[in-house]
């Protein structure tokens, strides 16, 4: 009994965990703009993390090590510092977005500037990175974004049109009806931003890194598959969700998503003020949760690639430099917000470069992962590593196209 | 397996890591100034039209943010909010708008029509969000949201006409 509860748990945590503000902002400015059109990418994006997932959990759970320890040691140093360049600063954008997306969803909550919330928030992230054990942080933050199901709820109580939603799916075309005429090349932008929004590199450091934290060990593969290939594409379907919801409501209106606070106008016209209060809540358990993973990725890339003692298993004083890493960057994310950037325009800048940063993280797991040394009859299989090229090749793609299209297309303008 | 230990090189790896890692930042800077600057397609009369396009999605945004409110759909905070980012984006438009330069007179008419219809649409969205606090509510949100609504089909039907002079 106690283990299918931890299998369940396991599951709904990832299924809550799995959206962040590089998810919420980039389906709902999608479905805003090119309705379900874009499904595709999402389902391509999904079916790459859990790949990728998989495989660095296996990693971690056969070696006992995180992939990026074994990263630098297996590649060496110079490939390990472009590696650790490409991720970390990708990362830092991220949990820069993700703080400033707690402080715009307090907002949406209490009307108060969000300025005034992101030192809040940054504090708040430091203190349950200091203090809170890993699997209540994880378990928490996971249950209550669960909340965001909402999303898919209002869907059904918006009495959309499926027809026209399989449609714009099945038949994706660059301007669905009623929806103002876009540029091909602003259709293949955004296809790349969803697809860095889905395939975000903190979450397979983070998924790895939290296989050591929690000990995993060959005993778990199966609970990590289970989570990993259950758990996301659940929450993929949610990121569908947000799109419909827009292609629904704000499309024909013609209104393109700008702003979080246009994000939950669909679920405000579908379930009205307590689809609100649900939707406020996942999204700040959302961006919090996915604040303090970023928070902790930082640490665990800088601390893993630089040998130092890293884990929340251990004391903050065991592990000074991994904590301390963990707070400059949290400042310098701070910093980056206090200059008045808007935290939605850098979410949509991260998921772009999260693209273009893609190889450098994702081909070394692939490495490490056939590396009868670490792995020793747990490298990947034949299936694993075929579907591993092809995503090389979609990756990479995605990467050298990426800044051509951010300048031809004015970044989405 | 060899220890991670071996690779800890001397200054000369640690000072090539820097200069990798400042010729990532490099890029990363470029990329994005080069995307806030580039004139997208149309020129200026494109850059026009989709600010005109980009205000009637604020207005409309504005519009749909006090029905809700008026139908009890919608919290104080959420309402606020809205109305608060289509103000500040309006406002960007406006900044935009003004910074380009023009070089025919077809051009300046345009900027110069775009200017004023921003001008009345920052007035309309910050009447509504006057209008949510006020002690006749309903009546004022109402009709703010019917002048957010008349200033966007302009607005958009502004952003028409300039797309036909591309």
């Amino acid at each position: 009994m106690n283990k299918l509860l931890g299998l369940a748990l396991g599951v709904l945590t990832a299924i809550g965990g799995f959206l962040d503000i590089g998810d919420l902002v980039t389906n709902s400015v999608v479905g805003s703009r090119f309705g379900l059109t874009l499904g595709w990418v999402v389902i391509v994006g999904v079916v790459g993390i859990c790949l990728f997932a998989q495989m660095s959990g296996r990693v971690a759970a056969v070696s006992g090590r995180a992939t990026f320890e074994i990263i630098r040691e297996r590649l060496g140093p110079r490939a390990g510092v472009a590696n650790l360049a490409a991720s970390f600063l990708i990362n830092l954008m991220t949990l820069t977005a993700e703080v400033g997306g707690v402080a715009l969803a307090l907002q949406l909550a209490s009307s108060i500037e969000p300025w005034l919330w992101m030192p809040v928030a940054a504090f708040a992230v430091w203190l349950v990175v200091w203090r809170v054990k890993f699997s209540i942080m994880e378990n928490v933050t996971g249950l209550l974004g669960l909340t965001l199901i909402v999303f898919a709820v209002a869907l059904f109580l918006l009495h959309p049109d499926w027809m026209q939603l399989a449609t714009q799916a099945f038949q994706p075309s660059v301007a669905p009806a009623g929806a103002v005429p876009e540029a091909g090349t602003t259709y293949w932008y955004y296809a790349i931003a969803l697809f860095g929004a889905a395939m975000t590199p903190y979450e397979v450091f983070f998924f790895s890194s939290g296989a050591v934290e929690e000990k995993w060990s060959i005993k778990d593969l199966g609970e990590s598959r289970l989570n990993v290939l259950v758990g996301f594409p659940l929450g993929g379907i949610l990121s569908l969700a947000i799109a419909a919801g827009a292609a629904v409501v704000l499309l024909p209106k013609q209104i393109a998503v700008t702003s979080l606070s246009q994000v939950v106008l669909p679920v405000a016209e579908a379930g009205g003020k307590l689809a609100i209060a649900f939707v406020l809540v996942g999204i700040v358990a959302a961006t919090f949760g996915a604040a303090l993973e970023t928070t902790l990725s930082s640490g665990y890339t800088l601390a893993q690639f630089f040998g130092w003692s890293w884990g929340k298993f251990r004391k903050p004083a065991q592990a000074a430099r991994f904590h301390i890493a963990m707070i400059i960057c949290l400042l310098i994310g701070l910093g980056v917000l206090a200059t008045g950037v808007d935290p939605v325009a850098v979410t949509e800048f991260s998921v772009v470069f999260s693209a273009i940063a893609l190889p450098l993280t994702y081909l070394p797991i692939l490495l490490v992962a056939n590396d009868p040394q670490y792995m020793g009859k747990y490298v990947n299989g034949r299936v694993t590593n075929a579907f591993g090229m092809v995503y090389l090749v979609i990756i990479l793609v995605a990467s050298l196209a990426a800044i051509p299209l951010m300048i031809i297309t004015g970044a989405g303008a | 397996m060899t220890d991670h230990k071996t690779f800890r090189d001397p200054r000369r790896s640690r000072g090539t890591s820097r200069s990798r890692v400042a010729n990532v930042v490099g890029v990363v800077l470029l990329c994005a100034m080069l995307a806030g600057c580039v004139t997208t397609a149309g020129g200026v009369l494109g850059d026009l039209s989709r600010s005109a396009r980009s205000a009637a999605s604020d207005l409309h945004s504005a519009a749909l943010a006090l029905d809700l409110y008026s139908r009890g759909d919608s919290t104080i905070g959420v309402s606020e909010t809205a109305l608060d980012d289509a103000v500040t984006d309006l406002t960007s438009q406006q900044e935009s708008v003004s910074s380009l330069s023009v070089s025919t007179s077809q051009e300046r008419n345009a900027r110069a029509a775009i200017l004023s219809r921003l001008d009345v649409a920052v007035h309309a969205v910050i009447r509504g969000k006057e209008a949510l606090t006020e002690a006749d509510g309903a009546e004022s949100v109402h009709s703010a949201r019917k002048q957010a609504t008349r200033d966007a089909s302009r607005m958009k039907a502004l952003a028409i006409r300039l797309e036909k002079l591309w």
